[in-house]
């Protein structure tokens, strides 16, 4: 008998135990379940892929028109349009994936409570999900940025770069929501109109430029603003602030680590009070 | 000696006692008041006044590789949740388990089953789900539609199956999981005669191909044909393991096994009995039967039901078949509602003899299902008068007859 499959259950986990391993080893369900929310979608609705751009596209036209074209908000030289979608592209994963993931374990009880895997995979699954809108939104976005005039620069190599530390971010925080969800029902009804105010707290619709001095510290503490700047210095070429990225690249990894650590000593206990 | 596929070590479960369903999910706005306003109370609540159930005490097993063990015990006596820690859904309180190997688990069959996907979709959904990987699931695959029996239904989605197909094919799908250690609850009970004797074949390849099988079930015909072993358990403990025919000996003498045997498969509905039970057991063949099935919604509120009695003679032979759905509309029940189903099967002239009922309610794919509890007794007072011995009648049913003599027929 090979060794390496012995398992033993036993009532605890050791703290530094994340189930990194574990997680791995099941890499195939997580692929599965992000095909199965794909295929329902196609199934479900009439223009399936067509709703991972009308969503932010829509945002951005209304934005364009009420504070592009009413208010004249500053953003940095960039035609509105252009500078609301690529950020509003970055905003609609982040958002998807938080409120989806938010309920994702209620949601799914009846599989939590009958067969094991890790848990984590359920609220992991729609961070997973949503990347594809972003990979078909990005498309979309190249289109912009030839219709609005705006210069590509070698820096869109890193195109990479600030939608994985969004997901990085999206994950943690998916995974902090879901499984105190579990516990406090509430957390439903908060995530929603949590997200609400953040759309308006972060940058992403106006440039950073416009905040006062005396409120940047709210810029520093919220780890989105940081990736924005990144996302629009590497599509849009405006200059990045690399302390605030920084910043907001620490931040990332530290929700997403603690998220980690959080759920895992949580998970145990879920299939019981779900 | 080689080591025992499965060693499970004095385990223990328990739980908070939950007075009411809801309250679980306490309000985070009251614990953070609470927590504000009384620290030292909340603390001290957390720490000791937890009232608590042992839902399993003290239980170790071990199990070899090809055996294939039975867990007998009544509702509430904690098989189910020592399958959910074996299969890890939950974890023990107390102890520990040794596998020596993959387990699978058929804790409910079809979970993770997704009505809008086709038969083939959710062979492969299904299979990640109870940890096969895809190279072996696409090896499986002629294998898995072959044994579910619908290869021409494959494209179709499976909110379009009957719910023999469905069964058919989450059973499919769970018996070719080849893991070292299969864990059953009660799937057989489901399906038809024909499919029960296929997933029996199944079961008694998988052991004899050197895997070990835990088979929990209410029906003691299946446990004695398939298990050498068995646990019984009683209250959370362990009563006694050992050659099954000893065991379910001491289980019916404990009062189990036969009468009020039933299985609940889902939370939705629970069974309350025959309400007019009573009142059934002096019949004659020519009244009317009469059963008050009554049920209570469980934890949410049920819509589109339909019920189903079938009354079963003493040769185990399906008399009487009702189905709601035929003749009333689809059922509705609000959360915790009770409520009663009134068959009246008009003088159906059954043949005199016990007659034991099995309930169904269904609902989409989740049912209830109640087995054979006792229903009525019929006795031979009919309308031949006194004249005739109706002891002697062998047929099922018994219908007013006339006999007449023609002499030369032309």
């Amino acid at each position: 008998m090979n060794e390496t499959r012995i398992k033993v259950i036993k009532p605890k986990t050791g703290f530094f135990d994340l189930g990194f391993s574990e997680i791995w080893a099941y890499k195939e369900l997580l692929y599965f379940l992000v095909w199965k929310e794909v295929k329902i979608r196609y199934k479900q609705t009439v223009i399936g892929a067509a709703w991972a751009v009308l969503q932010p596209l829509f945002s951005a036209l209304i934005f364009t028109f009420l504070l592009g074209s009413f208010l004249k908000v500053p953003t940095d030289g960039i035609p509105y349009p252009a500078f609301a979608f690529t950020g509003l592209i970055l905003w609609t994963y982040f958002s998807n994936s938080v409120s989806t993931s938010a309920n994702s374990l209620i949601v799914n009880q009846n599989l939590v409570g009958k067969v094991y895997f890790p848990r984590a995979l359920i609220p992991l699954t729609p961070c997973v999900t949503a990347l594809l809108d972003y990979a078909i939104a990005t498309v979309l976005l190249f289109g912009f940025l030839m219709v609005f005039h705006v210069a590509i620069t070698p820096m869109v190599l890193l195109l990479l770069l600030p939608i994985a530390l969004t997901a990085l971010l999206a994950s943690g925080l998916a995974l902090w929501v879901s499984a105190i969800d579990v516990k406090y029902r509430d957390v439903g009804y908060i995530v929603p109109f949590f997200i609400q105010m953040l759309l308006f707290a972060t940058p992403i619709l106006y440039a950073s430029s416009l905040i006062p001095k005396a409120y940047e510290w709210v810029i520093y503490i919220n780890p989105l603003s940081g990736l924005l700047s990144l996302q629009r210095g590497i599509f849009l070429g405006t200059s990045i602030d690399w302390t605030l990225v920084g910043v907001s690249t620490v931040l990332a990894f530290a929700v997403f680590f603690t998220g980690m650590i959080y759920f895992r000593h949580y998970e145990k206990e879920i299939a019981d009070v779900i | 000696m080689p080591e025992p596929i499965m060693e499970i070590k004095g385990i223990s479960k328990n739980y908070r006692i939950k007075h009411q369903a809801r309250e679980e999910y306490s309000r985070l706005s009251e614990t953070l008041v609470a927590l504000a306003t009384h620290p030292v109370r909340v603390y001290q609540n957390s720490r000791t006044k937890k009232e608590r159930f042992w839902a399993l005490r003290d239980i170790s097993l071990t199990i070899d590789k090809g055996e294939m063990v039975g867990v007998i015990g009544r509702n509430g006596a904690g098989k189910s949740t020592l399958l959910k820690i074996l299969s890890r859904v939950t974890y023990p309180t107390e102890g520990e388990v040794v596998l020596r190997g993959r387990v699978s688990s058929l804790l409910e069959v079809g979970t993770g089953f997704h009505p809008e996907l086709t038969g083939r979709e959710n062979i492969f959904l299904n299979g990640a789900i109870l940890g096969m990987h895809k190279v072996d699931i696409e090896r499986q695959f002629d294998a898995i539609v072959k044994f579910a029996e619908i290869e021409r239904f494959l494209d179709t989605p499976v909110k379009r199956y009957s719910s023999g197909m469905y069964v058919r094919l989450a059973f499919a799908v769970a018996a070719h999981l080849e893991p070292e250690i299969l864990l059953m609850d009660e799937v057989l009970a489901v399906g038809d005669t024909q499919f029960q004797k296929k997933c029996i074949g199944r079961m008694k390849d998988v052991s004899e191909g050197g895997r070990a099988i835990l088979f929990v079930s209410h029906n003691m015909k299946m446990i004695e044909a398939l298990c050498n072993r068995t646990m019984l358990l009683d209250e959370g403990r362990m009563v006694m393991v050992g050659k099954t025919t000893d065991v379910t000996r001491r289980y019916s003498e404990m009062g189990g096994g036969h009468g009020e045997v039933y299985r609940v498969v889902t939370k939705r509905m629970d069974w309350i009995g025959l309400a007019n039970r009573d009142r059934l057991d002096e019949l004659t063949p020519d009244q009317d039967i009469e059963l008050w099935l009554d049920f209570k919604a469980g934890m949410e509120d049920a819509s589109n039901l339909e019920v189903q009695v079938q009354l079963f003679n003493e040769d185990d032979v399906m008399v009487l078949q009702g189905k709601s759905k035929l003749v009333h509309e689809m059922i509705s029940a609000r959360m915790g509602e009770k409520f009663r189903v009134k068959f009246r099967f008009k003088s159906p002239k059954l043949a005199p003899g016990r007659y034991h009922l099995s309930a169904i309610v269904m609902s989409g794919y989740r049912f209830l299902h109640v087995e054979k509890v006792d229903a009525c007794n019929i006795v031979g007072k009919a309308y031949f008068g006194d004249a005739l011995f109706l002891d002697d009648v062998l047929s099922v049913v018994i219908p007013e007859y006339s006999v007449e003599l023609v002499r030369d027929p032309r």
